[in-house]
């Protein structure tokens, strides 16, 4: 593993270099900083139960499904398609250390995007001035909720990146299978047939799925040690299955 | 050349061996999520762990006897109800705690249910269901019901929720679902003691009636001078302020009660009333019961209108709850009920003074003058126990030992009525001191959550400003950035 690092150090210095990173930073600030106005809208007329961070949070989907596939679509796949892949591989570098830079970055980026918009809270502070407004539990766990998942769906993008040479084909793939994860495990869980005793493991397996369960545990400030698996676990098994599927294809190639 | 020696077959076997790797990896993710469902942690990172259960309810999850199943019948919307969302994300969170908490009990799972009964009809109707509640059944066919309607989850004010008691009402349902017989607590009656059944704030015990009826404990009256003998079902038998005394067959009675059949008892003093016929049998037990009336001189023991503030506790399972949470007692008319000095060299009997007065005090022998004053010769200086617990223990065979009686006096019995029940931590010694008494674990008494609410309070124009800062302050930030980097690339 000795060029991850220099491999990792290289994609984020070509992200932080590449205009369509900051095109993606201003649309991203641009859609949460509305979604967040708005949000704010109902606050000012009615108190609500709930604090604004959950709100926030509970639309963490909103940029997960399309961000996340954007930034991730073209790290291995462009590669493979402009067939530098095997360029690159001819250097004293692993398959591994190339998907965990791509992967590395991709997460920066993310990890720097979702960080921005704690401007969104002290901007709310600093102009309400309501220490109760800001709740910090659900601030902080919503937070740690979008960093620990952030592991997965990266992971997942990079994944669907690796199984094609389309940049199309990659981020299609890749938005959804994260669509299945955040949403279709809510509506698994809620077919009536799993309710028959026969059915109780997929319903175990899928009520433990769960990602917006997951996001409210994280936001009351519950911190479970299966979720916080569920997501590593997750993320290890998709970019093992991409280096796996890149060498396979490599060697076919 | 063997077709094994060439490209292709290397290939294929090299592709064979990432598939079967991959095969592994799968495997191994699925094995450490199903070990990791088992050994789980579960940590509450609020600063006063807000969202966990509380001690009390864990204590009896991980000895729940029996699976339950909860099934609530409420909908995440309800046109009717705006308030309908909020309250289903109360329940929904309470309980996964619940959910969690009994996974670690050997036999008592607890699985919960949402089902809407307007889409689910027929499975309503076999289990008599009814909109907006939850319902706990236990049993081997669910025989042993209970329902929690949505108006028992919220103490209110205004029509507005205020604080939430999903713990307490959840608790007090799975307890009455899973427990086949419950706690009988007989109070006596007949000498002028205070009435379960009477609402007057002074004299009356209804609210100490119900808060036990929810713990899963079975009431009843008991009347000696009919009945002459404590019934065969009685856990704790309970004389609240009695206001004459008791004949000398029925303190036989109880003696017998207690000696022989390793009774439990909570004696609860009617200060003035002298004698009770009861302080033999307290003596017997190694406590005193010293017909004085507390007073206090001191700012910090007594309240605005003349309550006792009691803040002197010893460690105890009677008591643990109180010195955790720094809650204090408010008495009304009090006498002392302290360890004998006499009986204190008795091996088998561990007396222990669980509340005292504090050093101010003093224990005045003539309170029927008008002005009480400490004088050294005759009264009782402080500081001296109020509430004092004996508990008669026999060594066996095993090298340990076992409780067989157990009994606690309470120096004032007006703090148990209910005009004083919830004032401080009285209503909190009260139950765990019946805890102690019928063997149930240390427990403490379950908090209520408040509802809270977030209200953004800006005028037109902050809000205005506010709007425009998220809109394109934080945007604009980056674009600028953006716009440096190409520039200084360009250059």
């Amino acid at each position: 593993m000795r060029h991850f690092l220099t491999i990792l150090s290289h994609e984020i210095r070509m992200l932080l270099v590449s205009p369509g990173t900051y095109i993606a930073s201003v649309l991203f600030l641009s859609v949460m900083g509305f979604v967040f106005a708005n949000l704010l809208d109902e606050y000012s007329h009615a108190p609500q139960e709930i604090s604004p961070a959950v709100v926030f949070f509970q639309l963490f989907w909103l940029p997960v499904l399309f961000m996340v596939p954007l930034l991730t679509m073209k790290s291995i796949s462009e590669e493979r398609r402009h067939g530098t892949l095997e360029t690159l591989l001819t250097a004293p570098v692993t398959t591994t250390e190339v998907v965990l830079g791509k992967y590395g970055a991709a997460y920066f980026l993310y990890m720097l995007l979702w960080g921005s918009t704690a401007a969104f809270f002290y901007i709310l502070q600093r102009s309400a001035g309501d220490a109760q407004l800001l709740d910090t539990g659900p601030l902080v766990g919503g937070y740690i909720f979008i960093a620990v998942s952030g592991l997965f769906f990266i992971a997942i993008g990079i994944f669907t990146s690796s199984l094609s040479r389309s940049q199309a084909v990659a981020g299609i793939a890749g938005f959804a299978l994260l669509f299945v994860l955040i949403f279709g495990m809510d509506f698994v869980a809620d077919i009536d047939a799993l309710g028959r005793e026969a059915f109780e493991p997929i319903k175990t397996v899928t009520h433990g799925a769960r990602v917006f369960q997951h996001l409210d545990d994280f936001c009351r400030g519950i911190v479970d040690t299966r979720q916080v698996l569920f997501y590593l676990s997750g993320s290890v098994l998709a970019l093992i299955l991409s280096i796996l599927g890149l060498e396979a294809k490599l060697l076919h190639s | 050349m063997s077709p094994f020696h060439s490209f292709r077959a290397a290939r294929w076997l090299r592709t064979t061996n990432l598939v079967l790797q991959a095969v592994l990896f799968v495997a191994f993710f699925v094995g450490l999520n199903y070990l990791a469902s088992h050994y789980a942690w579960r940590f509450d990172l609020t600063q006063l762990r807000r969202h966990s259960l509380s001690a009390e309810t864990k204590s009896y999850l991980t000895h729940l006897g029996e699976p339950v199943r909860i099934i609530v019948t409420l909908s995440q919307e309800d046109a009717d109800d705006p308030d309908q969302a909020s309250i289903y994300r109360d329940v929904r969170g309470l309980l996964r705690e619940y959910v969690y908490a009994a996974d670690t009990a050997a036999a008592g799972r607890i699985r919960v249910d949402y089902i809407d009964v307007y889409q689910r009809p027929r499975e309503a109707e076999q289990l008599n269901l009814t909109a907006n509640t939850v319902l706990f059944l236990s049993g081997e066919h669910g025989e042993r019901r209970r329902e929690v309607p949505l108006a028992d989850l919220y103490r209110r004010r205004d029509k507005q929720r205020i604080a939430f008691l999903g713990e307490q009402a959840f608790t007090a349902a799975i307890l009455d679902v899973s427990s086949p017989g419950q706690k009988k607590i007989y109070f006596l009656a007949g000498h002028g003691e205070m009435d379960p059944n009477a609402v007057d704030p002074v004299r009356g015990l209804s609210e100490l009636r119900d808060a036990l009826r929810q713990r899963n404990y079975a009431l009843d009256m008991l009347d000696l001078a009919r009945t002459r003998a404590i019934p065969e079902d009685a856990a704790v038998v309970v004389s609240v302020g009695a206001q004459t005394r008791y004949e000398s067959y029925e303190q036989e009675t109880l003696r017998d009660y207690m000696t022989n059949r390793a009774g439990r008892m909570a004696v609860f003093f009617q200060p003035a009333i002298n004698p009770t016929g009861l302080e033999e049998l307290l003596n017997d037990w190694g406590i005193l019961a010293d017909n004085v009336l507390v007073r206090d001189r001191g700012a910090d023991g007594r309240a605005d209108n003349g309550d006792l503030i009691l803040s002197n506790l010893t460690p105890h399972p009677a008591t643990q709850l109180l010195i955790e949470n720094q809650l204090v007692l408010r008495f009304g008319a009090t006498r002392a009920a302290r360890p004998n000095p006499a009986r204190a060299t008795d091996p088998g009997l561990a007396v222990t003074p669980l509340v005292a007065t504090g050093a101010t005090a003093w224990g005045e022998r003539e309170y029927r003058r008008r002005l009480h004053e400490f004088n050294p010769a005759s009264d009782l200086a402080g500081p001296f126990a109020v509430v004092t617990a004996a508990e008669r223990v026999k060594a066996n065979d095993l090298r340990f030992s076992v409780p067989v009686g157990r009994i606690v006096a309470f120096g004032g019995a007006d703090f148990v009525a209910n005009g004083r029940l919830r004032a401080g931590a009285n209503a909190a010694i009260v139950f765990s001191t019946l805890n102690w008494l019928v063997d149930r674990d240390p427990l403490l008494n379950l908090p209520a959550r408040p509802v809270e609410r977030f209200q953004l309070a800006l005028s037109r124009d902050r809000l205005r400003h506010l709007r425009y800062m998220l809109l394109f302050a934080v945007p604009g930030a980056a674009a600028l950035l953006g716009l440096l980097v190409y520039w200084t690339r360009r250059k």
